[in-house]
């Protein structure tokens, strides 16, 4: 087949990923990995939970971003500004439809060997570094996995060496215009032995200007070493005609400390499903979720705990509101290993349901081999109480007003609790105007 | 004196169940009015229906405020009209800190005013008045400034619920303010703090509907009229002396005198 016709298919095939590998110049080992990618999506299913099954994402009308030149970017107001805002941190990479049209890294930090630039550029300046880690990825887990390996043509490459503290956040912004696309990206987060780094993840669209369905899929590898912290924030506000598959796979090392702060509110269907390997004698992870749906939304969240070595420590907190006839279930698994005595696992969901339409799920579940430790668990769903409206409108709010100020109160302790303001900020005014129909 | 608040031959019922059964009472304005009456004869239910939740059913009669029969309207709008209702058992609203509740409140009631404004200019509560406003009120209720960065009602005691209620009425500054059971599970000290407060209020433009079981808090607010209910009616009206007699003797004697038979304690 006639590479550049392949490269431009909308039917995925094995020519495509060879064409789009041919395209960047790739080293053979490269090749070789998305190849094996291939045969994984060839034999793989696609995602799916007990309540989640991947309708109205037809594969064969996605195109995948394949040729960064080809593209016009025009950068729309809106995002403009959230660059702009961005300009006060110390690093910023923008990716428009998948290509990387902005990166910014502080003269400061690059003297500290920091590295923080698209993988693909990665891959041409640190072959070695990106190969030992892109070697260690875990195995796909199911199609739309295999097809992001595949096909990935960008994501973030985060470096920190050992020792460097990074004080002001960086940040990534994903930015999706165009319906009919399939963004496919690879992300790494590596904190080397005592540096620590706090990380923030935009992912954004236009709200009604998309036609039709896109793919957007995103895996993140994150590694803390020693002593390491790192603060790894994201808000997800896409357009509701997107299809969003996250997997984020943390390995944290000795007394490294991870926080997770997630925020989801946009995508039609949303399935994000975290890893956190506790791979060090005290090593720490908080992952705290917020998320709000509406409409015909659909969430299905995993966080899983492994707890392989003593006196680790993970805590997972899940707190979303549903709306409509939207859809969320959160799964958390947590393992404590035989070896991994004196751990503390905690994992909590919680979830508010507005009006009568939606519906919520958790399921949590424990498999503890080791007899001395401390592992809890709770999940709730409640509706909007009639008697605290009443009361509220009874000091004159609206009931439109009475329902809105009950969800800023479930939200607000946990929103107060995440240690960036800037996100505290974002997620409020996330909240605000989702409520409002805006977004 | 005109009419502030006229309630006339006032019929509710609660799942089915007649609770009032033609009820009528008057207040006018800057006139304090106690209700007492024996459990079950339907006094919150009255509370509850003047300001208008859902579940409590009006069959018959009409509720005037300043003129305007508000049987029609929504909690809220009868709420920026003015009326106010500290709840007997006020709900908790978990991550919602009293100060900002409070302040939503105001702008919420001030929206109303401009609404109902001559010249339909707002009348905007600036932050620092808000706040002057506020410390002015908790300083008559002997509360710490520290207490309105609590959520609202959560983890308060029995006492401080009650207090934060009776701030909500001070800083709101209704017209009628229908108190129900404001006084029951309070120690004496704050019994005459909740009063002084409700004092602080009293003037030609607030008037007040007290619902107790107690003589107590009546020695305070001392009430232009008593009322005594029972089975959905008020059977006897009269001044302060009349709490004393209820204090005194119970309620058997003013039934015997009017010939009504008690009926089983139900809740309403």
């Amino acid at each position: 087949m006639d590479a550049t016709k392949a490269l431009h298919e909308k039917n995925f095939s094995l020519e495509q990923v060879e064409a789009f590998s041919a395209s960047r110049n790739e080293p053979e080992w490269l090749l070789r990995w998305r190849r094996e990618a291939w045969d994984a999506f060839e034999a793989l299913p696609m995602p799916g939970t007990r309540y989640t099954q991947v309708r109205g994402l037809d594969l064969t009308a996605i195109e995948p971003v394949v040729d960064a030149s080809t593209q016009k970017i025009l950068i729309p107001k809106e995002l403009k500004e959230l660059v702009e805002e961005g300009t006060n941190e110390a690093g910023a990479l923008l990716f428009v439809n998948g290509t990387l049209i902005q990166s910014t890294l502080s003269a400061a930090l690059k003297k500290k060997g920091v590295l923080f630039t698209d993988i693909t550029q990665a891959i041409e300046e640190e072959p070695d570094l990106v190969k030992r880690y892109l070697q260690k990825l875990e195995k796909p887990a199911d199609r739309i996995h295999a097809l992001q390996r595949a096909l990935f043509n960008g994501g973030p490459f985060v470096y920190i060496p050992k020792g460097v503290a990074v004080e002001q956040p960086i940040k990534t912004i994903q930015f999706i215009t165009e319906s009919g696309l399939g963004l496919f990206s690879q992300g790494f987060l590596i904190a080397e032995p005592e540096s620590s780094v706090t990380y923030l993840e935009e992912f954004y669209s236009p709200h009604t200007e998309l036609e039709s369905v896109a793919l957007q899929a995103t895996g993140s590898r994150v590694h803390v070493g020693r002593g390491a912290q790192v603060n790894f924030a994201a808000v997800q506000n896409w357009s509701p005609q997107i299809f969003n598959f996250t997997r984020r796979w943390a390995q944290i090392d000795q007394d490294a400390k991870l926080r997770w702060t997630l925020g989801w509110l946009g995508g039609r269907l949303t399935m994000s499903h975290i890893e956190n390997i506790l791979d060090g004698t005290g090593a720490a992870v908080e992952d705290v979720q917020i998320f709000f749906t509406s409409g015909r939304q659909h969430f299905d969240l995993t966080s899983n705990l492994r707890h392989q070595k003593p006196h680790t420590r993970g805590e997972v907190t899940v707190k979303g509101v549903l709306k409509d006839k939207s859809e969320a279930s959160f799964w958390g698994r947590i393992r404590i290993e035989p070896g991994a005595q004196h751990s503390n696992a905690f994992q909590s969901s919680r979830s508010l349901i507005v009006e009568n339409g939606p519906r919520s799920n958790a399921i949590p579940s424990l498999e503890i081999e080791a007899n001395d430790v401390r592992c809890t668990h709770a999940a709730s769903a409640s509706q909007v109480d009639e008697e605290q409206i009443f009361y509220l409108r009874s000091r004159g709010f609206t009931a439109d007003q009475a329902r809105k100020t009950i969800v800023d109160g479930f939200f607000e302790p946990t929103i107060a609790g995440i240690p960036l303001p800037q996100v505290q900020d974002r997620i409020r005014d996330l909240v605000d105007r989702k409520w409002q129909g805006q977004i | 004196m005109t009419e502030q608040l006229e309630i006339k031959n006032l019929h509710v019922n609660v799942e089915g169940k007649e609770i009032l059964k033609g009820l009528d009472l008057s207040i006018k304005k800057g006139e304090v009015h106690a209700i007492m009456g024996p459990n079950g004869s339907g006094k919150s239910t009255l509370a509850q229906s003047l300001m208008g939740h859902p579940k409590y059913d009006v069959t018959q009669g009409e509720v005037l405020f300043k003129g305007q029969n508000i049987l029609d309207l929504e909690p809220d709008e009868r709420a920026r009209m003015g009326l106010f209702l500290a709840f007997q058992y006020p709900y908790e609203i978990s991550g919602v800190p009293l100060s900002r509740f409070l302040l939503q409140a105001v702008k919420a009631r001030n929206e109303e005013s401009a609404e109902t404004a001559s010249n339909g200019k707002a009348k905007k509560l600036a932050f620092g008045e808000f706040r002057k406003l506020l410390k002015e009120k908790l300083e008559i209720l002997r509360m710490d400034e520290s207490f309105t960065k609590r959520y609202l009602n959560e983890g308060f005691s029995g006492g401080e619920k009650k207090r934060a209620e009776i701030l909500q009425m001070l800083v709101l500054q209704p017209e009628i303010a229908i108190l129900d059971e404001t006084d029951s599970g309070l120690d004496i000290d704050s019994v005459k703090i909740v009063a002084e407060g409700v004092n602080s209020m009293r003037g030609e433009n607030f008037g007040c509907l007290a619902i107790t079981h107690y003589q107590r808090i009546l020695n305070y607010l001392k009430p232009d009229y008593v009322h005594v209910m029972v089975a959905g009616c008020i059977v006897k009206s009269g001044d302060y002396q009349l709490a004393r007699e209820l204090e005194e003797g119970g309620y058997d004697p003013i039934l015997e005198e009017l010939g009504i038979e008690r009926e089983a304690e139900e809740v309403s």
